[in-house]
């Protein structure tokens, strides 16, 4: 998967009267699955919404393909597929026609085979083809719209919280469309969610938002590299005293006991791991475990917003 | 290709506008509007000796349907647009169709002419068929009425959809802005209902203008189409001019001509551009 910077933001600020939406936000949107991390209110349907020239920045720029997001939106619209929050479709149509339409003004016309088999690989099954979207629940609508945001294979798809109407299991199993057909057909992706967890496992770079700013940028290796400080929890007896002990130590960063463990922020591994025996032994205690706490995306999220 | 996807867009729009009920209690309400409002030829006949004075009342009577037709667009024609807009706005249906290559003047045009374009084909029919049926006998006035009907409705209907418009795009919220444009309409309406005539022998100066409300100006630009002029206007109220010099007995067909079509694109144009140059859309 290549690293080809497709759209970036510069310093783009976006106020809703009072609201600042979109503080001064720079960031770049890669070849690949790129993640937009946010808890709600970060701003990341703004985002959205900026990249596809509904709404127009105070201030700063914003490109998708070299295209000026709010100029040149046609443009972009002809290559980004996207899939809102929000979902409006022409409920007195069948999904398929509704497909039709917008496959029509989209790409100038679409066969209905090819539809039906995009119908079929989001999982809406073949009986609600052609029924009114009038009748359909949340999660076949969350289907629909994804279709719909696939049509025409577009180059990046643009999905803001594309799970939130799923069950665990189809959220797992729409994930895995997405890699596939980033795989198959190197379609990019943008995939806002405040869930971490789940965009842990498929996205290449994560883009982490608060407030209208970036945190954070890259994959999360390189993200995890910048966060200074490594999490230990450490199994000794007896506990209070090998805590009082390292509270004296000058690397470590923060301290506490959970249960029978202690939970150490350390600044300086290497000094952690030469210091600790020697202290254990100072105090005539035994250690039983000691274990380095894997980062993972919430873990870094929570250290970037901290730092702030 | 442009012109494909517009009216594929088009349809989608006029099957939404127009669905089940809405097309069936507009037709109604007009049917009813047009019943009530169409003098029977009997009772003009009965009523006037003179062939001036019966042509007179017969084109009276022609342009008293229009006036009366008038109250079921304006009605619709408010609520549709103010709806069609605020309620894609609310629901996120325009940032969904915003999301495929349509221009947002393609989007404009589309939304504005599937409210517009039935309901000026709807009381085109209506006049031409009712003052038909009632006027068998004058085709030459059924022809006429007909011919002028059409621009006379799509203009005032203009009107109305452009203001609606403007509620919709700024009060963004589909209820409030469906309410305040039907409010709107009513007061623009209102001046229509009053005869200038009996306003302005009851000293009621401002009678005079109200000949320049769009409406009421579409009416009166419609009755000198078909050459009617009410009779009695060469009396002098006490203390009064004569009312021959009143504006809508004195202007000719032209400056209303001019003024309807002014009416008719004061809110539309500047609404059309604003929708593609400024407005946002973050629902
Ligand atoms: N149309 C709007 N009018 C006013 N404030 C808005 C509007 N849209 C978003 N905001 C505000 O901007 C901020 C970011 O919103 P949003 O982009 O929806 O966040 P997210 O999608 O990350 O949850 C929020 O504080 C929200 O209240
Ligand atoms: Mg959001």
């Amino acid at each position: 998967m290549g690293c080809e910077v497709i759209g970036e933001f510069k310093a783009v600020t976006k106020r809703f009267g009072a609201t600042t939406a979109l503080d001064g936000l720079s960031l770049k949107i890669s070849q690949g699955i790129n993640g937009l991390i946010g808890p709600n209110g970060a701003g990341k349907t703004t985002a959205i919404r900026l990249s596809l020239g509904l709404i127009k920045p105070n201030a700063g720029k914003a490109e998708l393909f070299g295209f000026d997001c709010w100029n040149d939106s046609c443009a972009i619209r002809r290559k980004v597929g996207v899939l809102y929050e929000k979902l409006a479709f022409y409920d007195h149509l069948s999904g398929l026609e509704q497909l039709k339409l917008m496959a029509k003004l989209k790409s100038g016309s679409e066969s209905s085979v090819e539809l039906k088999e995009l119908l079929r690989l989001v999982e809406l099954d073949d009986a609600a083809h052609d029924r009114r979207i009038g009748g359909y629940s949340a999660g076949m609508r969350q289907r629909l719209g994804l279709a719909q945001a696939l049509l025409g294979n577009p180059e990046l798809v643009l999905l803001d919280e594309p799970t939130s109407n799923l069950d665990p299991l189809n959220r797992a199993k729409i994930l895995e469309l997405i890699t596939s057909l980033n795989k198959e057909k190197n379609t990019s992706f943008l995939i806002s969610s405040h869930i971490l967890p789940e965009l842990e496992k498929v996205c290449d770079t994560f883009i982490l938002m608060d407030k209208g700013k970036l945190l954070r940028q890259g994959s999360l290796e390189q993200m995890i590299d910048k966060t200074f400080t490594t999490k230990f929890t450490v199994k000794a007896q007896p506990i209070k005293q090998v805590a009082a002990l390292l509270k004296g130590e000058e690397y470590i960063e923060d301290l506490s006991i959970v249960e029978d463990s202690l939970h150490v922020t350390v600044r300086d591994v290497g000094l952690f791991k030469q210091r600790l025996p020697l202290l254990i032994g100072q105090a005539g205690a035994s250690l039983d475990e000691v274990k380095m706490v894997r980062s993972n995306l919430k873990s870094v999220f929570k250290s970037a917003v901290e730092e702030v | 290709m442009s012109v494909k996807m517009g009216l594929a867009l088009l349809k989608a729009e006029l099957e939404k506008v127009w669905s089940r009920p809405i097309l069936e209690i507009t037709v109604a309400l007009m049917a009813v509007m047009t019943i009530f409002s169409v003098r029977p030829l009997t009772e003009i006949v009965s009523h006037s000796e003179f062939s001036t004075a019966f042509q007179s009342a017969l084109t009276g009577s022609v342009s008293a349907t229009v006036a009366s037709l008038m109250l079921p667009w304006v009605i619709m024609c408010g609520v549709l647009m103010s709806l069609s807009f605020a309620r894609d706005y609310e629901q996120g249906m325009m940032q969904s169709l915003l999301s495929v290559p349509v221009s947002r003047k393609l989007l404009f045009t589309v939304k504005f002419v599937a409210v517009i374009l039935p309901l000026t084909l709807l009381s085109w029919f209506f006049t031409t068929f009712f003052v038909g049926i009632t006027f068998y006998s004058s085709p030459w006035l059924v022809l006429q009425l007909s011919f002028f009907a059409l621009p006379v409705s799509l203009l005032s209907l203009m009107f109305c959809g452009g203001i609606s418009v403007l509620i919709a795009l700024t009060i963004k919220r589909t209820i409030p802005a469906v309410l305040t444009a039907l409010l709107a309409n009513l007061f623009f309406w209102f001046p229509t209902t009053i005869r200038t005539q009996h306003a302005l022998m009851e000293g009621a100066g401002y009678a005079n203008y109200l000949c320049l409300t769009p409406y009421k100006g579409a009416l009166v630009f419609l009755d000198k189409l078909l050459g009617i002029a009410p009779m009695g206007i060469d009396i002098v109220p006490v203390g009064g001019s004569s009312l021959a010099d009143a504006l809508e007995y004195s202007l000719p067909a032209g400056s209303f001509a001019v003024l309807l079509v002014f009416y008719a694109f004061i809110f539309a144009i500047p609404m059309f551009v604003y929708f593609y140059r400024r407005f946002e859309i973050c629902e």
